[in-house]
């Protein structure tokens, strides 16, 4: 874990007067052309000529650029920077320091203490080096795990930049955690794993319930449990709860798909990348990664998060193409497609949510449908709502957290009681045929949200980024957790519903 | 079919459609009928599960006391809701029931409701146009059909206190029933009839409504420097055309409004040739340029006071010997190159010069573009929305507006550069496909690197929406013709020009452009 501080010019305190070494790395605010950096950071041209070459960027003060092994990047000036620009900012530096070698890294800009923080931030997501499972290191470097110990900023006010960072930091470092968990393979990451991962929040305050497969079936949670039964760890609902300053009080439900691997069961999915199935559980790692960012802040606000958590496995006790099973609020779903499993689990997580905790918003976040990668690829998350003010709630939350999201439409009940019409069900869980299947998903989902305010996002192309590039790393995003932050922040500061406009 | 319209009375023939509204309550024309045939009607609706909700229909066949064949309850739902819209659907509903008989007489009652705020001559003109849309039939290639299967019905009659103004009121509306027909008919038309050269022509035939009409060979292409659209139809035995359609109804020197069409006459995909199965309904994939050809015949019969280019790019995309190949880098009129990768992303390649053709010419004021263009848009979309790509938010809004205004809904989708980085060619300009994810976007990418900077464009892709196989509200199974109302209601409300009561007589009319 890399670690932040904060420093001004004249108090060179956290590192001590240690000179520059060769396992360092030096960003710096002022021209090389044009050396005199203030204080005690000055150092001759000599110095600088001894590091390896490549391992000073240079931000200069009229147009900020990192030259060197990223190539040249023009962006806004150091004294411009707006706190987005800085996390921007933060990321090119973090893709640009993770070299085999880079111990400390000091970036000397000068910058203010919100900027100082986002810009962290911005590093610190894309710098955190991948879940790393090798044995051992080819080179005593190695590249995919290589990330400095330490990042020094400079900054006009370091106690209210560390401050800045405390507000930041539960998400950001949350985030890292989802995509561990994401990353985890499927044999490690199983259903007991990731509830004790779970578990682990319970020293932060959150109360942690799990009910079993013998509680979901006196819960009448049949569908969860039908497309957990053919592995051979049983399904669970892992429910979380964060009281925040008043317990009693309705609160937010969060509840996320937590499919720990996707075989598909009976209709199996193709062999080809299967192994990325291992993160079907995206969702789930959303609700986990934001709830304990809330924690950690100790944020006022209830929040309930509810996890689906089943392994859909292949066996002779998996479900069956056909199986008619009740829902825990009573309706009948014929299981078509037993790759359609994401919907079935959320739906019991759904209608769960609103018996036992009478949220006033759900969320909801699920690696669904391919459908939904196919309209929107792997830069907007898909989102469905039954009220526009719970879609513009989400909105916000993106454009403030950066995680974009965009809105598609529910479909009609006229079209959806066609497109899922069961002959002997209530309804089917899906449609064959070039359908529409992220909007069928949705709206399946819609009639067990019922009339509580819910948004439905479908993360199934944003979960992964496809590849290395200056402002992120290759793999999974840990997508959500900054987004349930951004809309939590917003619900403390403007509680729902919503008056103001947008 | 004849529309008449008339003062109120109980017919002596044929069929009669009364409203009844939501939970049973007849309207005073069902009343009307009701006294007349002893309660026939209070009877019918308890011994059903008819209940006046909105596109319902019940019949009663040859009731005592009356002399018609057929009573057809049509459900209405609230009388609040009672909208032209819904009255188009009560006037389809009247017309489907009305066709299962063999009366060639459809008699439509039309009643004041107080909640309504809107006349009663607008809703019994709205009633006939969705009558005049439902009847649509493409039979002309049967030829042993029997009796009982043709449709009898030649003429309906709406019933109203206002006939007058009811009969005014439809007049534009015929039009765009008359529109919609030809637009349906293009695309119905199979593609061993419709070829580009047979549809030139018809657009041609659009010069006796008073637009002209240019089409250029594929000489004239050539000379211009159309390599991408040129380069689709360079393996099919027939010449591609570029139609241009020129309507000017607004002030001389205003920049018009640039309607441009994909207009592939059957797209088999090419050397990257389609799977058979379903192939057929690629005769549709001209629908873009059927919508801009019936939008024109629109607005040049009610003389509409604004200015419309309408382009087809038409070819047809066949596999062979002289057919492109994936790999060919074509050079498009705007000089940049493509990598065709895939030869079945051939839409995007005929609308490229087709666009730029738009802008070069006449430097419209916007340009709005339609096509059947991509498979990955039924998937995001399905059939209910067309998708909507654009530069401007204004024209965004207005476009929504207009569609939801007519029943031609649209659901906009995001583009971007991330989008944008996924048809990256390394070796030309660009490509034609980007990959597996978002095709639709992709494909809008591809589109905007062929507007201009500043012009102001708005991409519709009707792959879902065209064709349908099952009865719409509006439409039997088949040809939908989405876009032409839709085209029509947002030039009616954003370009054209409003009638201004003192300058109408003057021949330059003061511009007063929304």
């Amino acid at each position: 874990m890399i670690r932040i501080c904060f420093a001004d010019r004249d108090n060179t305190a956290p590192w001590g007067n240690t000179p520059l070494g060769a396992a360092d790395a030096w960003i710096t605010g002022h021209r090389t052309s044009n050396p005199s950096p203030r204080g005690s950071l000055a150092r001759p041209m000599g110095l600088m000529q001894t590091l390896t070459s490549g391992d000073v960027c240079t931000l200069s003060p009229s147009t900020a650029s990192i030259c060197g092994w990223t190539g040249a990047t023009e962006l806004p000036s150091v004294a411009a920077l707006t706190e987005s620009a800085a996390e921007r900012l933060g990321q090119h530096i973090g893709a640009a320091i993770i070299r085999p070698g880079i111990r400390r890294v000091f970036i000397d800009a000068d910058l203010f203490p919100g900027i100082a923080a986002a810009l962290a931030s911005g590093l610190v997501l894309r710098a955190e080096p991948r879940l790393c499972h090798k044995s051992r290191h080819d080179t005593p470097f190695d590249d995919a795990t290589a990330c400095p110990e330490e990042v020094v900023i400079i900054t006009t006010n370091p106690t209210r930049a560390t401050n800045a960072w405390t507000e930041r930091e539960p998400a950001t470092r949350a985030t890292i955690w989802a995509r561990h968990l994401i990353d985890t393979p499927a044999n490690h990451l199983t259903p007991a794993a990731l509830q004790a991962e779970a578990e682990t929040l319970i020293p932060l305050g959150v109360r942690v319930t799990t009910l079993d497969a013998t509680a979901l079936a006196a819960q009448g949670m049949n569908l969860l449990l039908s497309v957990g039964h053919g592995a051979s760890q049983p399904p669970r609902l892992i429910i979380l709860d964060w009281p925040g300053s008043d317990e009693t009080a309705a609160p937010l439900a969060l509840i996320g798909k937590g499919i720990t691997f996707d075989t598909g069961g009976i209709s199996l999915k193709p062999a080809e990348h299967m192994e990325d199935m291992k993160g079907d559980m995206g969702g789930a790692a959303a609700v986990l990664g934001a709830l304990r960012a809330a924690a950690t802040r100790r944020s006022p606000m209830h929040i309930v998060g509810l996890l689906a958590v089943a392994e859909n496995a292949v066996s002779g006790r998996a479900a069956r193409p056909g199986d008619v099973v009740m829902a825990c609020d009573g309706s009948s779903v014929e299981i078509v497609d037993t790759d359609a499993e994401g919907r079935l689990v959320l739906a019991d997580a759904l209608a769960h949510a609103r018996n036992a905790f009478a949220p006033f918003l759900m969320v909801d976040l699920a690696t669904l449908t391919g459908a939904v990668a196919r309209t929107l690829g792997a830069w907007h998350g898909g989102l469905f709502a039954n009220q526009d003010d719970a879609a513009t709630r989400l909105e916000c939350a993106a454009q403030t957290s950066g995680e974009a999201l965009w809105r598609l439409p529910l479909p009609s009940e006229s079209s959806l009681d066609e497109a899922l019409k069961s002959d002997i069900a209530d309804l089917k869980n899906c449609a064959w045929g070039v359908a529409p299947d992220a909007l069928h998903a949705a709206g399946f989902l819609s009639r067990f949200a019922g009339d509580t305010p819910w948004a439905h996002l479908d993360i199934a192309g944003v979960a992964d980024a496809p590849k290395d590039t200056a402002r992120e790393r290759a793999g999974p995003r840990g997508f959500g957790v900054r987004l349930l932050d951004a809309l939590i922040r917003d619900l403390e500061t403007t509680p729902w519903p919503s008056t103001s406009m947008l | 079919m004849k529309v008449a319209f008339a003062k109120p009375g109980l017919p002596k023939a044929g069929c009669l459609a009364v409203g009844v509204l939501e939970t049973g309550i007849l309207t005073p024309s069902a009343k009307e009928a009701d006294d007349a045939t002893c309660g026939a009607l209070t009877r019918a609706i308890k011994a059903s599960r008819f209940s006046g909700k909105a596109d319902q229909t019940l019949d009663i066949i040859a009731p005592s006391g009356l002399a018609v064949d057929r009573v057809i309850l049509v459900g209405l739902g609230k009388a609040c809701d009672v909208t032209p819209r819904r009255m188009e659907s009560f006037g389809a509903s009247a017309m489907s029931a009305a066709e299962k008989g063999r009366s060639t007489e459809l008699t439509i009652a039309i009643d004041v409701l107080s909640e309504t705020p809107v006349s009663s001559a607008t809703l019994a003109a709205h009633a006939a146009l969705g009558a005049a849309l439902k009847s649509y039939r493409f039979d002309i290639y049967r030829t042993k059909q029997k009796p009982e299967d043709k449709p009898a019905i030649a003429s309906i009659t709406l019933c109203l206190d206002d006939a007058a103004a009811a009969k005014t009121a439809f007049l534009p509306l015929s039009f765009i029933a008359d529109g919609v027909g030809l637009t349906r008919d293009l695309v119905s038309e199979p593609a061993n009839v419709l070829s580009p050269s047979l549809f030139a022509k018809v657009a041609k035939g659009l010069e006796k409504d008073g637009v002209t009409v240019e089409i250029l060979t594929e000489k004239d292409m050539h000379k211009l420097g159309m390599g991408a659209l040129l380069g689709v139809g360079q393996g099919s035995e027939h010449d591609s055309h570029l139609v241009v359609m020129s309507w000017q109804g607004g002030p001389k020197d205003e920049a018009p409004i640039a309607i441009v069409g994909k207009g592939v006459c059957f797209d088999s995909g090419g050397i990257s040739i389609k799977p058979a199965a379903g192939m057929e309904e690629m005769k549709t994939d001209m629908s873009g340029a059927a919508v801009t050809t019936g939008l024109m015949q629109i607005l040049a019969r009610r003389k509409a006071r604004v200015n419309v280019v309408g382009i087809l790019g038409l070819v047809e995309n066949m596999p062979s010997g002289t057919a492109q190949r994936p790999g060919d880098v074509v050079t498009s009129m705007s000089g940049q190159t493509i990598e065709v990768i895939n030869t079945d992303a051939e839409g995007r390649l005929v609308l490229a010069d087709a666009l730029w053709y738009a802008q070069e010419v006449f430097k419209p004021k916007a340009v709005i573009d339609l096509a059947t263009l991509t498979g990955a848009i039924v998937i995001a979309l399905g059939s209910e929305h067309a998708g909507l790509f654009s530069n401007d938010d204004g024209l965004c809004k207005a476009l929504t507006e207009a569609g939801t205004e007519v029943g031609e809904p649209l659901w906009r989708l995001p583009m971007g550069e991330a989008y944008d980085e996924q048809i990256k060619s390394d070796i030309a300009d660009m490509k034609n496909t980007g990959g597996r994810e978002a095709g639709s976007i992709t494909a809008a990418q591809f589109l905007k690197r062929f507007v201009k900077d500043g012009t102001i464009w708005a991409h519709l892709d009707i792959a879902g929406v065209s064709w349908s196989k099952k009865a719409l509200a509006t439409a039997p199974k088949g040809a939908s013709g989405f876009g032409v109302r839709l085209l029509e209601r947002l030039i009616a409300n954003t370009y054209e020009t409003p009638l201004h009561p003192v300058t109408e007589k003057k021949t330059t009319p003061k511009k007063t452009g929304k």
